[in-house]
């Protein structure tokens, strides 16, 4: 390639500054650099702790430098805008960027703004904008809706996008998107670039972030080349016991975890969900009271402060263990972290890297994770991440397409500060990858839904939301610009109820969910603290201090994730290997007496096969199937089977599920073998029967909160305030009602179908899982009793109907019981 | 033949109308509660959304009713109007004169905040805070049993809380339905609106709850 003058000149100063530094430069920063000067956009595919941050930075400096010398843009304007989906990480990043810009000669000022920043440095930032400005994808929308947008990110010359791969699959990538578009139109020359870690589908993250302005030859995707070693250690117990269940092996471990976070410096403790956070806390706490002070709890349900407290003393080495949810799978790098443990199965390997990659922050040190098993059965996962990252098989994330809740909001964001043109906006909105499938007469329903409240833009007396004047849209009053910002920050909270001392001091939040079964005087574990709840008033769940024994940890419902495909394929793949005798994975080895078992007692099955148990228990008579999809796709599989048996013949069924599998439980005899002489699993109409057997109308009417928030049908009113306008109360549940009685075709009801259609129901992976069966050999085994495949589901199906302590007793019961048959 | 489940309290026998009503048959008395008539044209007014086919849903159930069953008399136990006047309200004026043989009194509840003027101008008759026929008082609020002094022979016909009862066990098939929640001491009436939500209501044992599921209003508790 030759390298022209200007090329040579960054390159120049590019080294110049990794020198400074006494560093060097990685070959993919150098690549990047180049890439940006000839103009491109692109996407730089880097591991967190691999100077990914510098890898853009440095270029948008330089370039700067190069062209226009070591000035300020002057009048000064706005030049980059960098996007990021955490709030947090705007001052770590501040702070490393504007060194960066100062060791190269440029008084560039980088600037934050985010729900954080204060009147008066809004009011600045408008009048002499800093070059560079952080931000997060509200807050720019946010920006979008004042008066004088254009004039303020006309200038632009870059925009980067941190951590894309975190939000595309999103609603918030929606959003970016649409501002990108925005950006597009006021700045062509307009340089867009995203920081992804790695996904399964790197080609259509780039697609979607630069939507139809998408052109190959001008588009780089910069890999770095690091590759980070990630060393799984699986903390194996000393028996493994035929029969696994969920939950109780964890803490049995604990003594073979002590020893590890008393060696390192800083250790980060991964678990799967907000009550497993609590949990870990405390019995580590009991077992090593020494840390108390030096451990810490950081779950998304704390308060920020809390939570930030928590980052900065991670980052000053403050802290020596940390038990976290995902909570911390973002972020800037943590220093002092030396060791990360992760409890129970991740569930997915983009996950598991990302969790993996929190230590060993020097590009070239290896990464240790320590893997602490639930359940025995879950040892089978780590050999099989071990298997993924080998062959480096990693999840795609399905982009976010057609939400129309968030187009509403956004078009009601630009009527509020601007106005707009329809056919303009219009163009505007097809560009992007989310939208560009829009036709005509959605548009107009969406347009008529703004204006008239209608799915037409027929004249109504009475006024809504946007005002119509021909061919221009623009909003006239101030009350409902003030109630539509308060509603743009709302695309990511769930409904939460927030947890205060009686004495005031905000603790954090909790899922209404939970709280609606207290009593007072019930005493639970929140944020490592026990609570006395005295009473829910005006959305606040107040409590005491309190020191009782015996506490309910609370459940928040969002926190578990089912199986990704990718790894219950490779599952599936490590059975096979060890059916073969090629899998040489101490985790395998470990658990052979189980697996052994299983095979004598009913099958272990191959890839190519499905394994069907039925087992009779006094409970009934239970029917097992093992298609290793995940929680969410098992569900949908036995909500259809169940649906489709008892259509043929008059039957009940509970159903019961892990990630492996499903159970199906009926009072009555199935003779299984005849059913299966028809295709009980064929794709004909799956559609519509799956919705039935699921009750989509009930989730659907759940996944409408959302979409009626955003979309701006109810207001949450603003924060810290009582709900001023008077009687525009109005439940969520309400529009789903009436929209589902008297307009059935409503563009906001239909994306509540699709989205559980899609997100919760995954119909898409339902469809190939129900078509890979079909290649499947179907193998029905009638063992005598639970097998250790189907004794966890059991036990995971009774779990909700006994309290932890009955709970044990009963499986204990159970185990005796299937032991003493032998 | 009467086909409509009914329930007899204080010796007289009720209907329990599938539209939200209920029904004195031996008084021709039609009660019902939370209309909140005018609230999607409150919403729209202030830049919130309701659909507008909603609009005089109300007015059309309450036809129907006046239609078929013979009334002297609508009781409205509150909550007739949502909120501050609009075009709504003379909706209900006009048709309110459809029916001159019928007399139309309302119990003020919370949401009637409507100038005593602006009810001057209807045929209809407002009573500020009880109405008493025979054995029975109406009123806009529902109270506690140990509340229950001042008019304790009484048996109270009243609404407000919009009360809801959950049906099915399972977190995913549960279902709120509209009921009649009959107490030893009163009954709450479901809301007559089709814009009001609901609140799922904790019955006593000795309580019985009246489910309205589509058609058909069924023993639910």
């Amino acid at each position: 390639m030759e390298i022209s003058q200007t090329q040579n000149k960054a390159l120049s100063l590019h080294k110049a500054w990794f020198k400074h530094r006494g560093w060097k430069a990685f070959p993919y920063q150098e690549e990047a650099l180049l890439a940006y000067q000839s103009g491109k956009d692109g996407l730089i595919n880097a591991p967190t702790g691999s100077g990914k941050t510098f890898s853009l930075w440095l270029p948008i400096l330089i370039d700067w430098i190069v062209k226009n010398g070591n000035v300020r843009p002057k009048p000064r304007r706005l030049k980059v805008l960098w996007i990021t989906p955490v709030r947090a990480l705007a001052n770590d990043l501040q702070l490393a960027m504007q060194k960066a810009a100062q060791e190269l000669g440029l008084d560039w000022e980088v600037g934050i703004r985010t729900g954080d920043t204060d009147i008066k440095t809004r009011t600045k930032q408008k009048t002499v904008p800093p070059e560079c400005l952080i931000t997060t994808p509200e807050s720019l929308h946010l920006m979008l809706s004042n008066k004088g947008y254009q004039e303020l990110f006309g200038s632009l010359e870059a925009i980067v996008i941190d951590e894309w791969h975190e939000l595309l699959g999103t609603k918030r990538g929606v959003q970016v998107e649409l501002a990108l578009a925005v950006m597009r139109t006021l700045s062509p020359s307009l340089r867009i670039w995203g920081i992804s870690a790695t996904i399964g589908n790197m080609a259509d993250a780039v697609e979607v972030l630069l939507g139809s302005n998408y052109k190959a030859e001008n588009t780089s995707i910069v890999r770095s080349e690091i590759e980070k070693k990630i060393v799984i250690k699986s903390v194996l117990p000393d028996e493994v016991e035929d029969f696994p269940w969920g939950g109780h092996l964890g803490i049995k471990l604990l003594h073979k975890i002590l020893p590890i976070l008393q060696e390192g410096k800083t250790t980060l403790v991964f678990t799967n969900t907000r009550s497993q956070c609590e949990i870990w806390y405390s019995y580590i706490l009991e077992a090593m009271p020494e840390l108390a002070g030096e451990m810490a709890l950081h779950h998304g349900s704390l308060s920020g402060e809390v939570r930030t407290w928590v980052e900065d003393n991670l980052r000053s080495g403050g802290l020596k263990v940390v038990v976290c949810t995902s909570s911390l799978d973002l972020g800037v790098d943590f220093r002092p972290v030396e060791r990360i443990i992760q409890i129970g199965g991740p569930k997915g390997v983009a996950r598991f890297l990302q969790r993996a990659g929190r230590s060993g922050h020097r590009p070239d040190a290896e990464s240790v994770i320590y893997f602490v098993p639930t359940h025995s059965l879950e040892l089978i996962e780590a050999a099989a991440l071990r298997e993924a990252i080998k062959q480096n098989a990693i999840e795609p994330r399905r982009p976010v397409i057609r939400a129309f809740d968030v187009l509403i909001q956004f078009l009601v964001t630009m009527a509020i500060s601007e106005g707009f043109k329809a056919d303009e906006m219009q163009a505007l909105i097809s560009n992007t990858f989310a939208y560009n499938s829009l036709n005509q007469t959605e548009w107009e329903n969406i347009l008529g839904f703004i204006t008239t409240g209608g799915s037409s833009l027929k004249e109504y007396k009475e006024h809504y939301r946007v005002t119509r004047e021909e061919d221009f849209y623009f909003v006239k009053s101030k009350r409902i610009a003030m109630r539509h910002r308060v509603n743009i920050g709302t695309i990511t909270s769930d409904v939460s109820i927030a947890v205060k001392f009686l004495s005031g001091g905000y603790i954090g939040n909790i899922e209404e969910y939970f709280v609606s079964k207290l009593k007072p005087g019930t005493v639970f574990s929140f944020g490592g603290k026990n609570l006395i709840f005295v009473q829910l008033k005006d959305m606040t769940c107040f409590v005491r201090k309190g020191d009782k024994r015996n506490v309910n940890i609370p459940s928040w419902q969002g926190g578990r994730m089912p199986l990704s495909s990718m790894l219950s394929s490779m599952i599936r793949e490590k059975l096979n290997q060890y059916l073969d005798g090629t899998a040489n994975d101490v985790e395998l080895e470990a658990i052979k007496p189980m697996l052994d078992r299983q095979q004598r007692m009913s099958l272990l099955p191959h890839k190519n096969e499905l394994l069907i148990e039925q087992i009779k228990t006094k409970e009934g008579y239970h029917l097992f199937f093992y298609p290793f999809e995940g929680r969410y796709v098992n569900e949908g599989i036995a909500s259809l089977i169940a649906l489709r048996l008892s259509q043929q013949e008059s039957n009940t069924f509970s159903i019961g599920l892990s990630d492996y599998g499903f159970e199906l439980l009926s009072d009555d005899p199935v003779n299984i073998a005849d059913f299966l002489e028809e295709d009980i699993f064929h794709t004909n109409n799956l559609l519509q029967e799956i919705q039935e057997a699921m009750n989509a109308v009930q989730l659907a009417s759940r996944k409408f909160r959302d979409i009626a928030q955003i979309s701006g049908l109810t207001f949450p009113g603003m924060p810290g305030k009582e709900l001023k306008a008077r009687h525009l109360q109005a439940s969520s549940t309400l529009f789903f009602n009436m929209f589902s009685q008297y307009e059935p075709n409503h563009l906001l009801l239909r994306q509540a179908y699709d989205e559980v259609l899609y997100d919760q129901m995954d119909e898409p992976r339902l469809r190939a899982a129900l078509h890979n069966i079909a290649q499947q050999k179907i193998v029905v085994t009638y063992p005598d009793r639970p097998t250790p495949f189907s004794f966890p589901i059991m036990v995971e199906r009774i779990r909700s109907k006994y309290s932890n302590e009955t709970l044990e007793e009963r499986v204990q019961k159970m185990i005796t019981q299937i032991e003493g048959k032998k | 033949m009467n086909t409509y489940t009914t329930h007899i309290v204080h010796g007289q026998e009720f209907w329990l109308l599938p539209e939200n009503a209920l029904y004195w048959q031996a008084e021709q008395t039609l009660f019902i509660a939370d209309l909140h008539l005018g609230k999607a044209t409150h919403f729209r007014n202030n830049g919130m959304y309701f659909p507008e086919q909603i609009i005089g849903a109300e007015l059309e159930k309450l036809t129907k009713i006046l239609k078929e069953l013979a009334v002297k008399k609508v009781i409205i136990a509150g909550d007739l109007f949502h909120s501050k006047n609009n075009a709504e309200w003379q909706g209900l004026k006009e048709w309110i004169l459809l029916f001159p043989n019928t007399q139309f009194i309302l119990v003020k509840g919370n949401h009637d905040i409507l100038p005593a003027e602006i009810y001057q101008q209807t045929a209809l008759e407002v009573v500020p805070n009880y109405l008493i026929i025979d054995d029975f008082i109406v009123a806009h609020y529902p109270i506690e049993p140990e509340e229950n002094t001042e008019f304790k022979d009484y048996y109270r016909i009243c609404g407000h809380l919009h009360p809801g009862f959950l049906l099915g066990a399972k977190m995913q098939r549960r279902l709120s339905l509209a009921c009649f929640w009959f107490q030893e001491h009163q009954v709450v009436l479901p809301s007559f609106g089709v814009t009001t939500g609901k609140v799922n209501i904790k019955p006593n044992p000795s309580d019985k709850v009246f489910v309205v599921a589509g058609e058909k209003v069924i023993l639910g508790f």
